[in-house]
């Protein structure tokens, strides 16, 4: 261990480090911490391999600026001047303003640190600048500058020591960190998109009784996603399997997906604990992004009617390069049909409408990638690939038709009998076609008299879905003491309950239910199979 | 006075029926649980029904995911949860099938106090039978009533009775009865007691299981009962 000793503390002054050696490259595993003597100020330094340095920029995520003091330092490590230009983004990327700052020259092996003053300023005055992930484009080549960003915590004195370096090797698409937030801990990780072009990301937390699983998200360039694992789990955020956070410490996963060609996604995660005085962060890539999806449409059948639409839902699995499977949906680069004029997709969305009686494929495209390593870097390969769903459609729903009638006896054990009549019936087109898609269906009740066994009245049915067009009623005027005639008569409409428009009656029901006689319609012996009801 | 009582109670009226009304939009009613093969595992694709029984309305219905199942519902009362999957279970239900098949089609009771409430149903193997009794009496002798009573055999306190007056006894009682071990009885003042464990009765000894769906008539011939002095 070497220890450096300023012996006169000098304020805003700075210094690097340089170590050299003969060894074969990975010999050395370097680490250095800055100090202060009343220790105010703790912080790593960061030691920059600069041969595997991959493109000149530095990049860096969370970069704290609420109650916070940030300080960047840059080094020039050629021998020829160079220029640096910071810029920086809020979570949305280029989409907000970033603040950029006045282009730096460095002169060979100068080192400066960077004037903040705009961007304190910013923070002050927006919110959306709390944190920040930075870029410093660099003139020079990849291995001229190297730098150093921390951010000083005014409240709690903590140092939030931030990486600044290069997008790093294909590697550094995935990472996987450990976090915990019990007692006063928190975690919270920032997945930027330091390319400029989206790229895509899923995450994965794992823990004992997890996983807890996210969606694949896209991030436009510049653009950051924070997770604050102490929130999610506080707010029991569901998962896209609806599972709640419920542990308070595991490991969490990301990996680029689902983004053919050339990437650049940093993460990192910091965890913090005022009370014990810890902030670390942690950026530990894996040894190559995760490979995949395998799956397609999920269920592989849809049944939906002219004019109506249906969500499509798709499921896959992902592996990472230790052969962990976690599940997935698929991103599908497009979405189309085999005949238009039976189904369509909408535009930007997955669901189905129904453009005509018939059937046909949903067909699905989207993109394979999967990932070999040689254990010093990673390689791409990419597959298109393809999945179909089948696709029924059947005309609008129109009125309705009989499936079976029963009427039985209740009440049997010695007192008044009251008769019980079951109804099932069908939603069919026009053409008395069966609409055998999930409908909902409702009651409406019109001119509901007083019933006259003693029972409480029967209140109309809401909207509820039934499975293939096809729901059953039940006519009972209830076990009660007076028996005979005793009951109550309502005029019941059964209307099919459109999304975003008025409900449309399927059939008129004049219901005479009293407990020796039930009448539909007029008739009090049971309908045959296949009579319509019409509304 | 009576004023402001009267409209103390109107508004307590509409408060309580928009807190209902309230409730009803929220959908919390329902009824949750789990359905279970004969083998007591967990059974996914089943559709499983709630049907509204001290009133009439229209049967809810919901698909087992892993086997658990959740029903909403829109106002209290009591229900009974009944599960089919392709052609084992139960897809219509009487009373004298709850009656003697409780494990299958469970009554559940939802109230405004316990407006979420959770059940295990158990999916049958086999389908219910249809069976017709046709229950009479040599001539000229009058039958002008005669009760009916199914039970199961492995639990007694599972018991269907039914009260047949002469017009019920002019022509057949159909019942739909689960496919268990039965016994099946049948009196009348001044006649003999039938029991399908009688020798005479020509059927099974000790238990009648009607296995196939379908319709299976028995008929029953009661013989009036011998004086004693």
């Amino acid at each position: 261990m070497t220890k450096f000793i300023r012996r006169r503390a000098r304020q805003r002054e700075t210094d690097s480090i340089k170590l050299t050696t003969a060894a074969p490259a990975g010999s050395l595993r370097v680490m250095g911490f800055v100090v202060a003597d009343d220790n105010s100020f703790i912080s790593s330094m960061r030691f920059n391999d600069t041969k595997k340095i991959v493109q000149p920029n530095l990049y860096a995520t969370n970069l704290r600026l609420r109650h916070a003091e940030p300080r960047i330092v840059l080094k020039n490590t050629s021998i020829a001047p160079i220029s640096a230009r910071p810029r920086f983004f809020t979570v949305n990327g280029e989409l907000d303003n970033p603040v950029e700052l006045p282009t730096m020259a460095l002169l060979p092996e100068q080192i400066v640190e960077v004037d903040l003053t705009a961007l304190r300023t910013a923070a002050a005055s927006r919110t959306d600048f709390d944190s920040v992930s930075v870029e410093i484009e660099n003139s020079g080549a990849p291995d001229s500058l190297i730098g150093a960003a921390y951010s000083s915590d005014n409240l709690t004195a903590l140092t939030y020591d931030v990486p600044l370096r290069d997008s790093g090797k294909v590697r550094n698409l995935t990472g996987s960190y450990p976090w915990r937030i019990d007692n006063d801990y928190s975690t919270i990780v920032s997945i930027t998109n330091v390319g400029d072009r989206p790229a895509r990301f899923q995450v994965e937390i794992r823990y004992p009784g997890g996983p807890y699983s996210i969606k694949p998200r896209q991030l436009e360039p510049g653009q950051t996603a924070v997770f604050d694992l102490r929130k999610m789990r506080d707010d029991q955020t569901p998962d896209c399997t609806g599972k709640s956070l419920g542990v308070d410490r595991g490991q969490f996963h990301w990996s680029v997906v689902a983004t053919p060609g050339e990437a650049h996604l940093i993460g990192r995660a910091e965890v913090v604990s005022p009370s014990a005085r810890v902030v670390s962060s942690y950026s530990c890539p894996t040894c190559c992004p995760d490979s995949g999806p395998f799956g397609g449409f999920n269920p592989g059948a849809y049944g939906l009617y002219i004019d109506g639409s249906v969500a499509t839902n798709s499921s896959g699995q992902y592996y990472d390069c230790y052969w962990n499977s976690y599940p997935t949906s698929i991103w599908w680069s497009s979405l189309s049909t085999w005949d238009t004029s039976v189904a369509t997709f909408v535009t930007g969305t997955e669901d189905l409408h129904g453009e005509g009686p018939g059937f046909t494929y949903g067909i699905g495209n989207y993109d394979r990638t999967e990932w070999w390593t040689d254990n010093m870097d990673c390689y791409q390969y990419y597959s298109p690939m393809q999945d179909s769903a089948n696709v029924d459609v059947a005309g609008a729903p129109d009125h309705l038709q009989i499936v079976s009638d029963v009427t039985t006896e209740f009440c049997t054990g010695g007192g008044p009998t009251s008769l019980h009549r079951t109804i099932t019936y069908q939603v069919v087109d026009q053409y008395g076609n069966p609409v055998s898609v999930p409908l909902s269906i409702a009651e409406r009740f019109f001119a509901l008299n007083d019933h006259t066994c003693g029972a409480g009245a029967p209140q109309p049915s809401s909207c509820h879905v039934y499975s293939n067009g096809r729901f059953t009623d039940t006519l009972f005027a209830g076990c009660t003491p007076v028996g005979g005639s005793c009951g109550y008569d309502v005029l019941n409409e059964i209307v099919y309950c459109q999304s975003l428009a008025v409900p449309k009656p399927l059939g008129r029901l004049d219901e005479h239910v009293h407990a020796d006689r039930i009448t539909v319609n007029g008739n009090s012996t049971n309908f045959p199979p296949g009579t319509n009801i019409y509304p | 006075m009576r004023v402001l009582i009267s409209t103390v109670v109107m508004l307590a009226v509409i408060a309580l029926s928009q807190a209902q009304e309230s409730r009803r939009a929220k959908g919390v009613f329902s009824i949750t649980g789990y359905v279970l093969d004969v083998n007591g595992n967990l059974v996914s694709g089943a559709e499983v029904h709630a049907m509204p029984i001290d009133r009439g309305g229209l049967v809810q219905t919901s698909v087992t995911s892993a086997g658990r199942f959740s029903i909403s519902l829109d106002v209290p009362g009591k229900y009974r949860v009944y599960a089919s999957r392709g052609d084992v279970g139960y897809k219509n239900i009487t009373e004298e099938l709850f009656t003697l098949d409780p494990e299958a089609i469970p009554e559940v009771v939802v109230t405004e106090q316990s407006p979420k409430q959770t059940t295990v149903v158990k999916l049958r193997s086999k389908q219910s039978s249809l069976t017709k009794f046709v229950i009479s009496s040599r001539p000229g002798e009058p039958l002008d009533s005669a009760q009916l009573i199914v039970q199961r055999r492995d639990n007694q306190n599972y018991r269907y009775i039914r009260t047949l007056k002469a017009l019920d006894l002019r022509r057949s009682t159909e019942l739909l009865l689960p496919s268990l071990p039965l016994r099946i009885e049948v009196s009348a003042p001044g006649y003999e007691t039938w029991s399908s464990t009688d020798s005479a009765a020509q059927l099974q000894p000790n238990k009648l299981l009607l296995e196939r769906p379908g319709t299976r008539e028995i008929v029953v011939q009661l013989r009036h009962a011998k004086r004693t002095r």
